[in-house]
């Protein structure tokens, strides 16, 4: 057989393939209109939420306007006057969550971070024996755009901390004419069960 | 006999003195135990339900009314631990008690919710599966009725134009 009729035999046979090629194409073509039918659906079904965050604020209540404002914030503190700080949380998660918050008392050259919480080495609790909880809602869209509310399904409503400074809290400080008061807001985790450190935080600069 | 009359009543009064002094450990033991059994389950079922709400994609009114459920039980929890803290175990296997029946409740209702929308999305992902398959089907009958017999007429057309010459020296086809 010489090539020439290789050659044509080659051109024989793909053409008879020709209606087989055809007919993988029909079929990757409705492969394609199913496919493209599911990944519309899924798209509409599975919508992907966007981030969400939470909100943590420290307030004063202003007894001549009857309200509370981020302002007029102590900067000292005594022994024989305790002070009255108001903490509020908002949920703009996308979920429901189980949060604590922790409030710390650390020197003030500490250093916060968002990454790590503050040590128990560094630190200690102003109240080590009563605990701060709230499980919330998470905001609604609506909710999202409102500002300036202070209740709701997806806010922990302004709660009253005494900030005090007793012999005991002194004694702890390397130096207790100035210090920081850490409040850090924690989240439950459902699969550790335990609390984990969401990176939130504020804290008072205090004399 | 008088004698041995007040000598028993004195001792008969010493026994139960006695039983008595040995009971009351053994009772408070007892609620101690069971109210720390019963703030174990309260926590585990809180767990369970901030799991299920976790699960939840449409936080709606009967949902966040739930979740105002929960953080009173996780209320009840707290006072249970500090009851029991303060060795009042009784109020402590309450407060804890009442607290699993609150999350029960709640658990009830939202399996019922997932279900139902369960259900719904079952009926709804059938609906877009037949219609994807007859969108496939009617594709596939449009080709093959319309857009194949068309190229394959196409097709014979172009090879009809197509020209063989024979080359008589060689015998082979070119």
């Amino acid at each position: 057989m010489t090539k020439e009729k290789k050659s044509l035999i080659k051109k024989v046979n793909s053409k008879l393939t020709q209606s087989q090629i055809n007919r993988i194409i029909s079929l990757s073509i409705i492969l394609v209109v199913v496919a493209s039918v599911i990944g519309i659906s899924s798209s509409v079904f599975f919508q992907k939420k966007p981030d969400g965050f939470s909100e943590l604020s420290l307030l004063m209540y202003n007894d001549l306007t009857e309200n509370f404002e981020a302002n007029n914030y102590p900067t000292q503190i005594y022994s024989y006057e305790n002070v009255s700080v108001y903490f509020m949380v908002k949920n703009f998660e996308n979920s429901v969550k189980y949060y604590q918050l922790q409030i710390k008392v650390v020197e003030l050259t500490q250093n916060v971070s968002s990454q790590q919480p503050i040590s128990a080495i560094s630190s200690f609790f102003l109240y080590p024996n009563d605990t701060f909880e709230k499980i919330l809602s998470p905001a609604t869209n609506v909710e999202k755009k409102e500002t300036g509310l202070f209740a709701g399904d997806y806010i922990w409503e302004p709660t009253e901390l005494v900030l005090y400074v007793n012999s005991e809290v002194l004694s702890k400080l390397t130096n207790p004419n100035s210090f920081k008061i850490v409040f850090e807001l924690w989240e439950f985790n459902t699969e550790k069960e335990n609390f984990q450190y969401t990176g939130v935080f504020t804290f008072l600069e205090l004399d | 006999m008088k004698r041995y009359q007040k000598f028993i009543l004195i001792l008969c009064v010493f026994g139960i003195t006695t039983v008595l002094h040995n009971q009351i450990p053994i009772a408070q033991s007892q609620a101690e135990q069971e109210a720390s059994v019963a703030i174990q389950e309260a926590d585990e079922k809180l767990t369970y339900v901030l799991e299920l709400l976790e699960e939840i994609s449409n936080y709606d009114e009967d949902i966040r009314n739930l979740i105002l459920q929960a953080d009173d039980a996780r209320q009840l929890i707290k006072d249970a631990k500090d009851n029991y803290a303060s060795s009042n175990f009784t109020i402590s296997y309450q407060k804890a008690t009442e607290a699993i029946l609150q999350l029960d409740s709640i658990i009830g209702e939202i399996d019922s919710k997932i279900q139902s929308k369960t259900q719904n999305k079952i009926i709804i992902f059938s609906l877009v599966g037949v219609l994807a398959g007859l969108g496939a089907i009617m594709f596939s009958f449009l080709f093959i009725s319309k857009i194949y017999p068309w190229y394959e007429k196409k097709k014979i057309e172009e090879y009809s134009k197509l020209e063989i010459s024979y080359n008589n020296s060689k015998g082979d086809v070119k």
